[in-house]
């Protein structure tokens, strides 16, 4: 492996995460930006060992795999939370919607 | 302003009326919360901690050998199908589903790393963080979906 700017994977990774998830970034934003900070630790971490001869080329495959693997599971998670935002929000409309005409109607017809 | 305000708020005010009228008292975007799903994720998960801690106890004896862990590897495929099956038995349920695959190829990741053998603490550590954040990840989306069950 050649030398590898980790800051700078950070930093491409949260903006790659950013770029995926421009409306709820807000939300996701503390838990995407530790979980960068993990991987690129993690993929650190392989890259000492290796070099060290601690592990082999194969061994090094694998648990990049693994990690990337987890990120995408992260991802995953991230999306489901942003959808559930969504959602959450819809629905938080259509109670303000369905009382407000209710309301002005003066029957419950909603 | 009064462009902006027929260009954006009416329509969605009008949209929502309009879903309402049809009968439409909530909309559902993402799967339901599952109990089944996330007591199996968070079973699994503490069999895997279980299987890591006895790992780095046991490192550098026969008993860190592969053929000593396949009762684990096989409760972790039979709860992995037990997953599987549920999650593609509910609607709207895409995002757990890709977890659950690549939940899956994890642990045969896991498992290919072990049959080379675990040489050092370190090996153990890195393996582990790479389950950890995969399941804690699938945990968190469950408490998540739980939470928007009880709103």
């Amino acid at each position: 492996m050649g030398t590898i700017d980790y800051t700078g994977l950070v930093k491409l990774l949260l903006t790659a995460l950013k770029g995926s998830l421009a409306n709820d970034w807000a939300f996701a934003k503390p838990y995407a930006e530790k979980e960068a900070r993990a991987f690129a630790e993690n993929i650190k971490m392989i890259a000492a060992l290796k070099l060290a001869g601690q592990i082999d080329e194969e061994e090094a495959r694998l648990q990049v795999q693994l990690q990337k693997n987890a990120m995408r599971i992260v991802l995953l998670t991230i999306e489901g939370l942003g959808i559930l935002a969504v959602e959450n929000a819809i629905n938080a409309a259509f109670d303000v919607v369905r009382s407000t005409v209710n309301t002005a109607l003066g029957w419950t017809i909603l | 302003m009064k462009d902006l305000l027929f260009k954006t708020k009416i329509p969605l005010v009008c949209s929502l009326v309009i879903l309402l009228l049809t009968g439409c008292s909530s909309i559902r975007l993402i799967t339901a919360y599952d109990e089944v799903t996330y007591a199996t994720i968070n079973a699994l998960q503490e069999k895997t901690t279980t299987f890591f801690v006895d790992l780095n106890e046991d490192l550098g004896t026969p008993e860190a050998d592969y053929i000593n862990h396949k009762a684990f590897y096989h409760d972790a495929r039979v709860m992995i199908s037990t997953l599987k099956l549920r999650a593609n038995a509910m609607e709207k349920n895409e995002i757990v589903i890709g977890q659950i695959n690549l939940l899956e190829e994890n642990f045969n990741t896991l498992a290919a790393l072990d049959k080379k053998g675990f040489k050092n603490l370190n090996s153990i550590e890195l393996a582990k963080r790479g389950m950890d954040m995969s399941l804690t990840a699938m945990i968190k989306l469950q408490l998540a979906l739980r939470r928007g069950k009880s709103k």
